[in-house]
């Protein structure tokens, strides 16, 4: 099937008003990229692929190419598609395209048109992604040291700032982010979410890895689509294809939404995160066991480049859909509807689907004898969960220190 | 082909929110992740656009619809979703078309064909 076809087929679902939507009012405005001073700062030259910028709408975009997010869609779906062919073989009927959808909420759909599949991604899937990246890996590395007992230092080895301010700010600075996303559809200050978590306080490595992060958290989004349509799941019109009255329709589909939506969760990480890299990653880790953490090769795994890199992305994706519903819910929805698999009938919960990835390791194709140590992330998902909107720093301190043994 | 009293007595809300949940179940589109009311029935309002630009024709030149549309009392609302929903499934549309015939009849007919 011709991608022409399918364009058409795309430009025809747009209309005259998602065409406007899609292509945006105007380039972006700033001149320069706030993550260029970070990096800066941190020792890097020239290493900024994404735009760090004070309106959120802009965030995400290519740093050498504003104005829409198109050439980013292009990147994620030359990646996913060859991740997904990697594992799985695609349907030779209908042609495959990733596009920006007309939509103003959060998320990715795929959907199939006269001539193929389209995999539509939100102008604001883009942003909150790319921003929730920068808070995340700043959010985890804190909690990391904390944890570790191990505190941020200068040039001269003074203490920069205490380990526990800084795991509470670069929570507080993701939560509220989320929070705001999720009640206005923006975030009225990208910069200053950034400089509460204290970014600025993380090693050069970590500017690549949020970017690095970013990429992986798009890549999982379509790959997860890409997954529905390699595993059957948008072939369900021989099971309801009667022009009949809705009142008189009953679907019977083979497999239950939330089992499918767990399918292609399963489908997308174990092509983000690929096959044989489990030799590297044990080699990486003698490294770093004999002390070796300050080597380039081991930056390899600060920088987010291994196949531990592009897991951990996937993880902290799901954290943020775990978060959404806590948030949309008002509840704690991993404990209430964990059981039921179910936020709405069609998806698992966020902490449902955190959960079953942290029990993916296999993917990681390690050494029996060799296991990831997913205490960290488990911790720094904890954290996250004491929201600043309800937890004084006091009583948060007061809970580390209960959670931790330290009373 | 008939069409039930239920359909035709539901608001373009329930309607949309009917297709809506008719275009996840035939895997015309999957989202990936839940989804408010809002955000179903835009999704199933702009495919629904996209499908009407490519049946406008084939409904607008029936002879039953120009019948209805030159004299309503001709034809029961019943009657010409009915007629709808003949021309709908002879076209390549991959849902069942009795909710999409009831909302073009309901709220679109005119517009469409005028």
């Amino acid at each position: 099937m011709s991608l022409a076809l399918l364009q058409a087929d795309y430009v025809k679902f747009l209309g005259e008003d998602g065409l406007r939507l899609v292509m945006g009012d105007e380039p972006a405005t700033c001149v320069g990229n706030e993550l260029d001073l970070y990096a800066r700062k941190a020792g890097l030259v020239n290493a900024c692929r994404y735009l760090l910028s004070p309106s959120f709408r802009d965030c995400g975009m290519l740093s050498r190419d504003r104005g829409s997010f198109a050439p980013v869609v292009t990147d994620v779906m030359n990646r996913s598609v060859s991740a997904a062919m990697a594992i799985s073989a695609l349907p030779s009927e209908g042609a495959i395209a990733l596009a920006i959808s007309p939509y103003d909420g959060f998320g990715a759909e795929v959907m199939r048109t006269e001539h193929g599949f389209l995999v539509l991604f939100s102008p604001v899937t883009f942003s909150i992604c790319f921003l929730y990246a920068v808070l995340a890996v700043t959010s985890a590395q804190a909690t990391g040291l904390l944890h570790q007992g191990r505190v941020p230092r200068g040039p001269d080895g003074a203490p920069l700032i205490d380990p526990f301010e800084w795991a509470y700010a670069s929570h507080r600075a993701l939560r509220s982010t989320v929070r705001e996303f999720l009640e206005s559809g923006t975030v009225a200050d990208p910069l200053g979410k950034v400089a509460e978590a204290r970014f600025d306080l993380l090693p050069w490595h970590y500017v690549v890895r949020a970017q690095a992060t970013y990429e992986q958290m798009l890549d999982f989004l379509a790959l997860h689509e890409l997954g529905h349509i390699c595993l059957g799941h948008m072939d369900g019109m021989e099971q309801v294809r009667r022009a009949v009255p809705s009142a008189s329709i009953s679907y019977e589909v083979a497999s239950p939404m939330p089992a499918q939506e767990e399918a292609a969760d399963e489908f997308a990480l174990e092509c983000l995160v690929g096959r044989g890299g489990g030799e590297e990653l044990d080699a990486l880790f003698d490294l770093v066991e004999k002390g070796g953490e300050r080597s380039a090769e081991v930056d390899r795994l600060w920088t987010g480049g291994t196949s531990l890199g592009r897991y951990m992305s996937a993880l902290q994706l799901m954290k943020l859909f775990d978060i959404f519903s806590s948030q949309q819910i008002g509840m704690d929805v991993g404990v209430t509807f964990t059981d039921a698999c179910e936020v709405n009938g069609t998806h698992p919960a966020g902490q449902h689907r955190l959960i079953r990835m942290m029990a993916s390791q296999r993917v990681l194709e390690l050494p029996t004898t060799r296991r990831f140590n997913s205490g960290p992330l488990i911790q720094w998902s904890n954290w996250v969960n004491f929201d600043a909107a309800t937890h004084t720093r006091e009583r948060v301190r007061e809970l580390y220190r209960m959670s931790n043994g330290l009373e | 082909m008939m069409i039930s009293a239920d359909d035709l007595e539901k608001s373009e809300d329930e309607l949309l929110l009917d297709l809506a949940s008719q275009l996840i179940a035939s895997g015309a589109i999957r989202y990936s992740g839940p989804l408010d009311d809002k955000s179903r029935r835009e999704r199933a309002r702009r495919w629904m656009a996209g499908v009407l630009e490519s049946v406008k024709r084939s409904i607008c030149n029936d002879p039953r619809v120009i019948s209805y549309l030159h004299d309503p009392s001709t034809q029961s609302l019943a009657e010409i979703a009915g007629v709808v929903v003949d021309i709908l499934s002879a076209a390549s549309i991959s849902v069942p078309v009795g909710t999409l015939a009831v909302l073009i009849v309901k709220g679109r007919i005119h517009s469409l064909c005028g």
